[in-house]
């Protein structure tokens, strides 16, 4: 930063105590975060006071002042969630026979009966470059990302998303994988690229999230988070000076790297103002009655016999509805089951890691417990959705009505491009009018459905989205 | 990469401009419109795709997509359709081939530098090293930086390669909050938490809670200790810490002994397993020693307070022995309710304790047991914890940060700039100036200003050391030169040498010695150069060859990504195996790291008389006189069919799906690993090898054989499968067979396999043997192979067209001097790619 203007916010100046919301950020050369909170009743105040929060809070004194009364379901926000089920499925036992609404649920999405006018299952989504084991890579870019050992990825749809349903949230967007990284070069751990094609990392311990989102730092804590703030800035300072120096000796090649990096450390930057802004507020009080416990670690690489995947998962589903009915963030993107890797744990009761279910071989044996490994992760998927529509609105609607949910997979059986595993859950509030079984023409992008999620969350999707053809009619109400 | 393809990649670089079907190849002219245009021409179009325009772009994404429908559709036989008249087979090649090459190029030119070094960032070994070389700071497993960064992107295989190194705003948050952990890990100034402690339980002594095991049938209690003979065994309070009465106090690294000793009877041998309740295994193989003489096992590793308080013993696979137990019953089904229950842990206590009391191995009393007289047995003598374990106080980092100690008085601006003057240049490779000096130093004042002790104060300096791009990325413009990267290749300064050479080495900074050459300019000379490439070899360090480049070329991480098949090969999982998986997947590292260690020739790992083994992997290969888990050369026995890389279980493993072996995949393997030359990828949804329908008995081999019944697909599995079909003679788990296994538990006599075959280059073979010295024969394209793949390690750049008399330079100085892999490194460094940039 221009040492001019940050005379005053030098460490050496000794001023730095007050991290007001008013303090003059402009002079840091930041992008101030919209102040959102002004003229508002912070929800964040309300969620404290009434302890238990189990509605989504909604009065109409938090409403923006334009805002009319009328339109409580259209001004919730809209939170949108893309999920990622690796190595495809047993489509034999997915695909649904029959069409509409009235459909019979097929054998895996049996489980899911009590949900079934809140999502559409669909036939004839396509990943052009899926397939193999290369499908993570395409999933949410629609790119030929993996050409021969050479990567170029494009900007992922939920990173689109972040940028316009993030901006009032502490978190512009979560990412979240059974194993945490991003997985650049093998089976990847994240679905989020940024603009620059670069991945995002996930987290993979929701109780590691969870103290990120909720845990409520004591006196002694929170003075310790304001030294840690003065001496991240510090520290900022220091290296801020040592990049721009860097920056006018590197040639052009190089630059790119150190592009990297200035752009890594202004978003760092950037995410420290936000946090010093959202320090002198509270975290959001969340009530975990009845939720999983997050005061301990929990991750697949726990010593054998601590690790249940059955908790893993309704911990990390948890974790997703706080996030979302706290309005930490808006958009998630979880890769439940790695390409590839992973995927079946002892407590299943199968005989073999599920990659080597999937090269079943038409072997019936492989075959069913594919397909029992498919239930048992539906049966969780159904605990999720049973959180959300536990969480009411005022007027009626749920949480799951304003949030839109896509799963699928980067192949579908026999490491297909087709018969992908795709579904979109939620979003009736958001004008999602679901149509049970639809089938698609034969090589429907899979985009199509990423873009009738943008479409129905508000987001504005530009002019060319990926490979889409348009939102997909049928499901605009 | 095959020297054929680096000359049509000359040829096409020149040609990568957009041409017309006039320009395109003349077989592939000849099939497009002899074949296709028909109905893919200007006027029908069909499937949207018309070829009489299609370009040989390949750089543009959705021409090369059209291509590729070509290839693939030809590759399938789908076109041109039935009915139609087919092109000759040599006619389809050509033109799949070219499309095939044209792609891998344009995706090469894609991951071109132009032959340059880029800037890089530092991956997440190369982070560890330097912060434990630079700082003498050292974590327990599991908390240093290797495991707290996120793994880093590969590209052509390596961690090394600009690339593929992206920095994100995640991984940048995380490197300030590694960095903080690292200076607070350096930076000690009080006394050590808990004191260490030696705590020892004789076995004959206990009593109390656990004092049934010595009244039990199957024990005899001794002067010294307590003989079992089927019952595990337990710990009591005289192993805890009387710190705070915990077995253990505070997470740190423990050291544990027991003396043990076996009577094994009419068996081979014992086998043990110690545990503490919910923190995994300590020790799972043979019980050493005898009665008369017992041994001591010493595990020392790091150990974290939760926990059982308890160290059990299990005595894996003891006879039966004992009576009907309902407490058993009663324990099996709390557990399984705590599991359902969600607690892990209580459910890890009780499992412990069952195994701890020689469960599930009592019933109803056994037959056998009435007389004892013949049953094996383990004396127990005693079991010692000591810890936590500390290896000076304050430790050696902190000395290194305080040069000049942690004397109050001296605490102040001075000081400051002292200790930041001594360890920049360290960090960042090169000498810094004032400037750069004074602003860390200047940054540490104004902390002690805010409040902050002058300990704290140097820590945030410290943190500002490890996040600056100085420290993080690889830089190779130093100020002091005039000329910009863009300007051409230049000698690299002294520093940038020296810090290239200790990457590639070391995965780490250039040491004292190496800093003080940088300095003098002594790298400049040749033989000094090659004095500092044969110091660092030998320095313990160099293991990072090993760990970095010799685990990502032999794909060592992927040797477990099938897991083998529990029903089928249960030997393998027997007790008698116990360790035999980990020691699979060590042999070819060790392989390598041996010939690195004692200038051995690379070509053994085409065909060798000897390989590395521990004591359970011998035993598995039938290798006489190997004793212990270390790894020791041993001799192949003549009949062992085994020599090479290709003969390692580990590579069998990993082209098998657990179940069956995958011919196609091990091919794969060799050709990549050995020749760096991988296969072209197959067309989509080809599928697998079939099942068996019922009733047949097909080999896989035989179904693999109709599996190529296109003859398109043929030609390219023609130069691909006698590969790994050689191996055949070897099963998932790297068993000499000759008979087919796997998949099922049964297989009729007629189902022999073949492993014979003929090589791409004419050669044919009938056995391993034969196949080992067609290997053995092709030794010019290994060495050119790994030339490429340590190249590219090296560099951390891919392998570019103009390369190609480096790596020809390479080849000959290796074959000048007994292949071994100093001299590849010596023609590596002295290459004009290593020293320039």
């Amino acid at each position: 930063m221009d040492k001019d203007n940050s005379g005053k916010l030098n460490a050496e100046s000794g001023d730095l105590h007050d991290f007001d919301i008013g303090f003059p950020l402009s002079t840091l050369g930041l992008r101030k975060m919209p102040n959102t909170h002004a003229r508002q009743i912070s929800r964040r105040t309300v969620l404290r006071g009434t302890g238990g929060v189990m509605a989504l809070p909604l009065l109409e004194a938090m409403l923006p002042q334009t805002a009319n009364a009328v339109s409580v379901a259209a001004s919730t926000p809209k939170r949108l969630g893309l999920f990622y089920f690796g190595t495809g499925m047993n489509m034999r036992e997915f695909e649904p026979q029959d069409e509409g609404r009235n459909y019979t649920l097929s054998p895996t999405l049996r489980v899911l009966e009590k949900h079934r006018d809140d999502f559409t299952v669909f036939s004839g989504t396509f990943l052009k470059h899926g397939g193999g084991h290369d499908g993570d890579y395409t999933f949410s870019t629609g790119v030929k990302a993996k050409d021969n050992g050479a990567i170029r990825n494009s900007v992922s749809m939920d990173q689109i998303a972040a940028e316009q349903l993030g901006r009032e949230t502490r978190f512009p967007s979560l990412q979240m994988c059974v194993e945490r990284g991003t997985g650049f070069g093998g089976n990847l751990r994240t679905l989020s690229w940024n603009r620059n094609g670069v991945p995002l990392a996930s987290e993979n311990d929701p109780h590691v999230l969870f103290n990120r989102l909720f845990k409520v730092d004591g006196p002694a804590e929170k003075e310790l988070r304001e030294r840690g703030f003065r001496q991240r800035r510090s520290i900022l300072d220091v290296v801020m000076e040592d990049a721009k120096r860097l920056e006018r000796q590197v040639g052009k090649q190089d630059g790119i790297k150190l592009d990297e990096y200035l752009t890594s450390v202004r978003e760092v930057e950037q995410q420290l103002e936000r946090d010093i802004d959202w320090n002198v507020k509270p975290k959001p009080a969340v009530d975990t009655t009845g939720m999983s416990d997050f005061s301990e670690s929990c991750q697949v690489h726990m010593p054998a016999g601590q690790f249940s995947y059955d908790r893993y998962a309704k911990m990390a589903y948890d974790l997703i509805v706080l996030a979302y009915v706290s309005d930490s963030t808006r958009v998630i993107t979880y890769v439940v089951r790695q390409e590839s890797a992973g995927g079946s744990f002892p407590e299943f009761g199968v005989s073999k890691g599920f990659h080597e279910l999937t090269h079943h071989g038409n072997d019936p044996k492989n075959l069913a417990e594919l397909a029992k490994v498919d239930r048992i992760y539906m049966q969780q998927w159904g605990y999720f959705l049973d959180r959300l529509k536990s969480m009411k609105q005022p007027d009626g609607s749920t949480l799951l009505d304003h949030t839109l949910l896509g799963f699928s997979s980067g192949m579908g059986i026999g490491h297909s491009k087709d018969r992908l595993p795709t579904c979109l859950f939620g979003g009736k509030a958001a004008g999602v009018q679901h149509q049970g079984h639809l089938r698609l023409p034969e090589q429907t992008p899979l985009s199509c459905v990423w873009h009738t999620m943008l479409d129905r969350a508000g987001v504005d999707a530009g002019s060319e989205f990926q490979d889409s053809t348009g939102v997909i009619q049928e499901l605009l109400a | 990469m095959k020297s054929q393809s680096l000359i049509i990649l000359m040829l096409s670089v020149a040609v990568s401009s957009p041409t017309s079907l006039a320009e395109l190849p003349g077989a592939v002219t000849t099939l497009i419109k002899t074949h296709c245009i028909a109905c893919h021409g200007s006027k029908t179009r069909e499937g949207d795709l018309r070829l009489d325009t299609l370009e040989a772009n390949f750089s543009d994404s959705q021409t090369a997509a059209k291509w590729i429908e070509v290839m693939d559709n030809l590759n399938l036989g789908e076109m041109p359709p039935d009915g139609e008249a087919q092109p000759p087979v040599e006619l389809i090649e050509q033109t799949t081939d070219w499309i095939a090459t044209e792609l891998r190029d344009a995706a090469m030119q894609a991951k071109s530098t132009g032959g340059r070094v880029l800037m890089r960032r530092l991956n997440r070994s190369e982070y560890a090293n330097i912060v434990r070389d630079l700082l003498a700071v050292e974590f327990l497993p599991g908390e240093g930086p290797r495991d707290l960064l996120p793994p880093d992107g590969t590209l052509n295989g390596f961690d090394k390669v600009s690339k593929a190194l992206l920095l994100d705003p995640s991984l940048m948050e995380k490197y300030f909050e590694i960095a903080s952990i690292v200076a607070d890990k350096a930076v000690i100034t009080g006394p050590p938490p808990v004191p260490t402690r030696r705590n020892r339980m004789e076995y004959e002594e206990i009593d109390g809670g656990i004092g049934y095991i010595k009244e039990s049938r199957t024990t005899i209690v001794t002067d010294t200790g307590i003989i079992t003979m089927s019952q595990g065994m337990r710990s009591d309070d005289n192993l805890r810490h009387p710190w705070n009465g915990q077995l253990i106090p505070v997470r740190g690294r423990y050291r544990l002994r027991v003396r043990v000793g076996a009577d094994a009877k009419d068996r081979e041998a014992l086998y043990m397993r110690i545990s503490r309740g919910g923190d995994g295994d300590i020790y799972f193989g043979k019980v050493p020693g005898t009665l008369d003489a017992p041994e001591v096992i010493e595990v020392e590793r790091a150990f974290d307070v939760p926990g059982s308080d308890e160290i059990g013993i299990q005595f894996e696979d003891a006879p039966p022995f004992g009576t009907v137990n309902y407490h058993f019953s009663d324990l099996n089904r709390a557990a399984d309710a705590a599991i359902t229950g969600g607690d892990a842990q209580r459910a890890g206590r009780l499992r412990a304790q069952m195994g701890a009391q020689g469960f599930p191995n009592q019933g109803r009393e056994h037959p056998d047991s009435r007389t004892t007289d013949h049953m094996p047995r383990i004396l127990f003598d005693w079991i010692e914890l000591e810890g936590p374990l500390y290896d000076q106080w304050p430790p050696r980092s902190t000395q290194v940060v305080f040069h000049r100690g942690l004397n109050q008085s001296e605490f102040g601006p001075a000081y400051a700039r002292e200790i930041v003057a001594r360890l920049l240049p360290i960090a960042f490779r090169r000498p810094v100036d004032d400037t750069e000096v004074d602003r860390i130093a200047k940054m540490i004042t104004s902390e002690q200003h805010h409040g902050e002790t002058f300990p704290d104060a140097v820590k945030s300096g410290l943190i500002a050391m490890l996040c600056s791009p100085e420290f993080l990325l690889v830089n190779e413009s130093a100020p002091d030169r005039s000329l910009t990267a863009d300007d051409g290749p230049r000698q690299l300064t002294g520093h940038e040498l020296a810090f290239r050479l200790s990457l590639f080495l070391w995965s780490s900074i250039p040491d004292e010695q190496l800093r003080i050459a940088a300095d003098n300019g002594e790298l400049q000379s040749v033989d000094q150069l090659l004095r500092h490439v044969h110091r660092m070899l030998n320095d313990d360090r160099a293991t990072a060859l090993v760990d970095g480049f010799a685990r990502q070329w032999l794909k060592a991480d992927e040797f477990d990504r099938f897991a083998v098949d529990r029903n089928l090969y249960r030997d393998f999982y027997s007790t008698r195996n116990a360790g035999l998986n980990e020691a699979i997947n060590a042999e070819p590292l060790e392989f390598f790291r041996h010939i690195l260690n004692t200038g051995g020739s690379v070509l053994d790992f085409l065909d060798s008389d000897w390989t590395m083994a521990n004591e359970p992997l011998a035993r598995y290969y039938g290798i006489d006189g190997v004793q212990g888990r270390e790894f020791t050369r041993g001799a192949l026995p003549a009949d062992s069919h085994r020599g090479g890389l290709t003969t390692m279980a580990a590579v069998h493993k990993f082209g098998s799906d657990g179940n069956r072996t995958k011919p196609v995949e091990r091919g794969k393997y060799v050709l990549d690993v050995l020749f760096n030359d991988p296969p072209k990828p197959p067309p989509p949804n080809v599928g697998e090898v079939e099942p068996n329908v019922q009733g047949e008995n097909l080999t896989v081999r035989q179904r693999l054989d109709q599996h190529r019944t296109i003859p398109a697909c043929a030609s390219c599995h023609r130069t691909l499968d006698p590969y790994g079909l050689a191996l055949e003679n070897f099963n998932v788990v790297g068993q000499w067979r000759t008979k087919q296994d796997g998949e099922r538990g049964w297989w009729p006599d007629e189902a022999v396999v073949d492993a014979s075959g003929t090589l791409p280059n004419g050669v044919t073979f009938t056995t391993i043997e034969e196949f080992r010295a067609a290997l053995r024969d092709q030794s010019d394209r290994f060495l050119r192979g790994l030339s490429e793949k340590l190249f590219t390690y090296a560099l951390g750049r891919i392998v570019e067209p103009s390369d190609r008399t480096t790596i020809d330079g390479l080849v000959k100085h290796m074959k000048a001097n007994n292949q071994t892999l100093q001299s590849l490194i010596e023609g590596i460094v002295l290459s004009d790619a290593f020293r320039t940039k």
